[in-house]
């Protein structure tokens, strides 16, 4: 163990510092010999040096980019959406990847099903159902890429326009992947030269985007309440309206206006939200009364996991 | 006719005796780090972007002094010579060649490139030539430079 650990820490002392992105191929020989001439009493001599002969190591890594120039836009219930994302392999020798994704990102307002994983079989850079084959990993030479689709089914719930699904794909080597760049594998490189983990430590995983499309989904739940038990001329009806989003995700400029019913009066300085008294006037704070409709401005509405967006909006009317 | 021949043979004899007593070996190295120590060990691990030093150590262990001693080392292949890092361990000339034939120093090296003369890169030197005066008997001589692998 410890030997190895020393290995480990000599390596990154001889050149981890400095990887040239691409490089001379791992299995690579590299000789080196000098000729000397020269004189003694006056006779030329020439002699030349043994040869040197290093072999060029392999140095290991991926590079994974999200490949579409914007989110894919699309709607709930659609099957098979793609994702585009480009895997090259950045190392110095052959090395075969695994290939995986993930779905779950914390900050997606929705999460994808059936995720699948296709490779471009026929590089077109177009995803071809019928004909690009299912993978999970693809070996690549040096510097070579591969165009790698991640195809997924869009949840059937309705969802906030402009909601984000964050998916990725992780290309990771099969010599070696350890993450933590210096890491040694001796002998297990290309013709069997030492192997080291480079910047990216032999792994590497982008983020693509689905864009929802569709309704905004702001849900308005409107009530009302009366004083005594009839509805009759100077009767005061309170009216409370629930805003709720209906997914996860963001609007914004959200502005709810509500007309006075015919027959009745606003009752002035009676407009609230959540509980807060708004003034009637149009001034520093988010409603008014405009003298035939309230208006509330909530500007921006988010909501996420475990943090439901929920409004209350109250007024009342005295029957004229 | 026969005495010819022995004359021959003695010299030729001769000449494989001094020949063999002034030798020169190569070696490569490589920067090991420990400790916030940097000595240059057998190269071992070579990746790309590692700098690896070639040194030849010339030895003449003959009995007679070693005189114009021309040391050409051609620069490997896929091995880029980092400027001004050739040396030598006593007094010496250096010259560098773009073509492996005609040596000069730096000031007179130049290259064309669409169609203009400009000085070249040390990056672009294909060989390097030391010349040492005299090595005495018995005495050993090195000369080195410095590379990173493309």
């Amino acid at each position: 163990m410890r030997k190895i650990l020393f290995i480990a820490l000599a390596w990154i002392a001889v050149g981890i510092t400095n990887i040239f992105a691409k490089g001379v191929l791992a299995g690579t020989e590299i000789s080196n010999f000098s000729t000397l001439q020269y004189e003694i009493n006056g006779v030329s001599y020439t002699t030349d040096s043994n040869t040197i002969i290093d072999k060029v190591d392999q140095v290991i890594d991926v590079n994974v980019v999200w490949n579409d120039a914007s989110p894919i836009i699309v709607a709930s219930g659609e099957i098979n959406r793609v994702l585009t994302f480009k895997v090259t392999n950045t190392g110095n020798g052959n090395d075969t990847f695994s290939l995986t994704y993930d779905i779950a990102n914390p900050s997606s307002d929705f999460i994808v099903t059936n995720p699948r994983i296709f490779i471009d079989t026929n590089n077109n850079g177009v995803f071809d159902v019928s004909i690009d084959q299912p993978v999970s990993s693809t070996m690549l030479a040096a510097d070579a890429f591969a165009t790698i689709f991640l195809v997924s089914d869009m949840p059937t719930s309705s969802y906030i326009s402009g909601s984000i699904s964050s998916n990725a794909i992780e290309a990771k080597s099969t010599i070696g992947g350890s993450s933590a760049p210096g890491t040694i594998y001796p002998g297990a490189g290309a013709g069997g030269v030492f192997a080291v983990d480079g910047m990216s430590g032999g792994v590497d995983k982008d983020w693509g985007k689905y864009e929802m499309s569709g309704d905004l989904g702001v849900k308005l739940t409107k009530s009302a309440t009366h004083s005594g038990s009839e509805v009759s001329t100077g009767t005061i009806v309170s009216y409370n309206i629930v805003v709720e989003l209906q997914a996860n995700g963001s609007v914004g400029n959200l502005i709810i206006t509500d007309a006075i019913p015919a027959g009745t009066t606003y009752v002035a300085g009676s407009l609230k939200l959540d509980g807060v008294s708004l003034t009637d006037a149009s001034d520093s704070d988010s409603g008014r009364f405009t003298g035939t409709s309230i208006e509330v401005n909530l500007g921006a509405a988010t909501q996420s996991l475990g943090d439901p967006y929920i409004k209350n909006i109250s007024f009342d009317v005295m029957i004229s | 006719m026969k005495k010819s021949f022995l004359s021959v043979l003695s010299i030729f004899v001769f000449s494989s005796i001094v020949y063999a007593d002034v030798s020169i070996k190569s070696e490569s190295l490589q920067e090991k780090t420990i400790n916030k120590q940097t000595t240059w060990v057998k190269a071992a691990k070579v990746i790309p972007g590692t700098k690896i030093r070639y040194v030849n150590t010339i030895n003449n262990n003959g009995n007679e002094t070693a005189q114009n001693l021309v040391v050409t080392n051609p620069v490997p292949k896929h091995m880029l010579y980092i400027g001004e890092s050739a040396k030598c361990s006593g007094v010496c000339s250096i010259t560098y060649s773009l073509d492996g034939k005609i040596f000069d120093v730096p000031t007179k090296l130049f290259v064309t490139e669409n169609g203009k003369k400009r000085a070249a890169k040390a990056t672009e030197y294909k060989a390097i030539r030391w010349v040492v005066q005299a090595l005495d008997a018995k005495q050993s001589s090195s000369v080195q430079f410095d590379t990173i692998l493309e």
